[in-house]
């Protein structure tokens, strides 16, 4: 995945998905309006460094689609899903229901947050050191608490390969509302409005997200007409 | 404890124990006189020979094999071997197994790996966590999965297979090979995997229009020198 002196119009012009009548594109219900797809300048970066690999890996934070995993899979690549926000919900939940259930005068111990970030990450994000070529982050960060949201940038340091890229999505504002995220070509996302497992916990300024990646060689971001900043991570 | 319905007997075999603590058949079902925990029976709307089914409140601890399709509506931990049939999980399913299969479909709870000769389908009730090892792979919106999905590996096997048969000797050419032709140094070039979907027919017409134009900025936090990548990371093994 070196694309130092790679040229870009070579590498984009050849790649670019053309749309198959058999391919899975999502398809554009009534409840799907033209305001669900933008355009991103990031995500065509992203495929752009990715370009070149060769039965890739890829990790997926956000829940699985048809529509993603097809495009990726034409391209060659394996694909690793892993519903970060889902899962944090569940082991909070799963905490709460341990505390509740203590008898009276059973000694529990609530766990701190760092503590609860720490044993959540006993069981997430676990795979070996350097294994992925890309991850879509989506915007995760905006929705994780402050300690697990350093550790989880860390272990993206961690899994991703020299070289390797991840995106992520970062709002200018607190939304509106919840959104999932799904790639409907080499530079579209559709946007779906879902039920937030947990609420937004903050806007990012610019340098406290290039410090959350300050491990990453280097870091690009794009700022759409929707205020929806997109950032580029290379390790 | 449970009875068999048929008198054909079952082509799946299983081991392990079985166990219906408290079952009740369903509303609407079949009367309880007749109600099979686990039913075997041949023949059908379905095309298969033999069919097998776990029905709700069926506990199974085992491993399940043969050539029948199964159906779990119930729970089961152990494995399931059926590389001829299909497997079905129902949404009332819970599953701590793996799956190996012609066609593995998930509307219920599966923890473990599922290996789709043809393919697999997660539907929308689906939850799975473990990874997807099959030639095609269909997910429905609202599914849950967890784990690595690989599509076509096997069937790239497959061609690698058939290729070393057929394979001719080397042919004299005028320019010397270095080596002796070898299919598994030279192995075809996957061929983009057919991935199915169950959604709706594309609407092609309905082109997304673009929501944002971006502009973007770049920075580089840790050095401005070029990044390279360490020999080998594109080759995607583990």
């Amino acid at each position: 995945m070196n694309w130092v002196g790679k040229s870009r119009a070579l590498a984009i012009g050849p790649r670019i998905p053309t749309r198959r009548a058999d391919s899975a594109v999502p398809t554009v219900t009534s409840n799907r309006n033209a305001e669900n797809f933008r355009l991103s300048n990031g995500l065509k970066d992203f495929l752009w460094l990715i370009g070149d690999v060769e039965h890739g890996r890829l990790l997926d934070l956000g829940p699985i689609w048809q529509a993603t995993l097809t495009f990726f899979v034409e391209r060659g690549f394996r694909l690793t899903t892993e519903d970060i926000l889902r899962s944090w919900k569940e082991y909070t939940n799963a905490e709460e229901d341990r505390l509740r259930r203590a008898r009276a005068g059973e000694e529990t111990v609530a766990l701190s947050p760092d503590e609860m970030a720490a044993h959540f990450l006993q069981y997430a994000l676990q795979y070996p050191p350097e294994e992925f070529h890309a991850v879509l982050a989506w915007d995760i960060f905006d929705y994780l608490s402050g300690e697990l949201m350093k550790r989880v940038a860390g272990r993206l340091y961690e899994i991703v390969r020299p070289g390797g890229a991840v995106l992520g999505l970062f709002h200018s504002r607190p939304p509106d509302e919840f959104h999932r995220y799904r790639i409907v070509d080499h530079q579209t996302i559709e946007t779906i409005p879902a039920m937030a497992p947990s609420g937004h916990k903050r806007v990012f300024q610019n340098r406290e997200i290039l410090n959350l990646f300050g491990r990453f060689k280097s870091a690009k971001t794009f700022v759409g007409r929707d205020q929806l900043r997109e950032g580029l991570f290379i390790r | 404890m449970w009875r068999k319905q048929s008198e054909v007997k079952p082509s799946t075999s299983s081991t392990g124990s079985f166990d219906s603590p408290s079952y009740a058949p369903p509303a609407g079902s079949a009367p309880a006189s007749s109600s099979p925990s686990i039913s075997s029976f041949s023949g059908g709307s379905s095309p298969s020979v033999d069919s097998t089914i776990l029905t709700r409140g069926i506990r199974i601890k085992g491993d399940l094999a043969g050539k029948g399709e199964i159906t779990i509506d119930g729970e089961l931990i152990g494995s399931v071997h059926v590389s001829e049939a299909r497997v079905a999980v129902g949404p009332n399913g819970h599953v701590k197994a793996d799956i190996e299969a012609r066609e593995v479909v998930v509307r219920g709870n599966v923890e473990g790996n599922l290996r789709g000769r043809d393919r697999v389908v997660l539907g929308a009730t689906g939850s799975v966590k473990g990874d997807i090892d099959a030639a095609r792979v269909v997910i429905e919106d609202g599914a849950i999965f967890r784990g690595r999905v690989e599509i076509g590996r096997e069937t790239l096997q497959r061609h690698e297979q058939e290729a070393r048969k057929s394979a001719p000797a080397p042919a004299a050419q005028t320019a010397p090979a270095p080596k002796p032709a070898s299919p598994a140094a030279a192995p075809p070039k996957p061929a983009p995997t057919p991935v199915q979907t169950l959604s709706a027919p594309n609407t092609s017409a309905t082109t997304p229009s673009p929501a944002s134009a971006s502009s973007s900025t770049s920075s580089s936090t840790a050095g401005k020198e070029p990044v390279s990548t360490p020999a080998g990371s594109s080759g995607g093994s583990r």
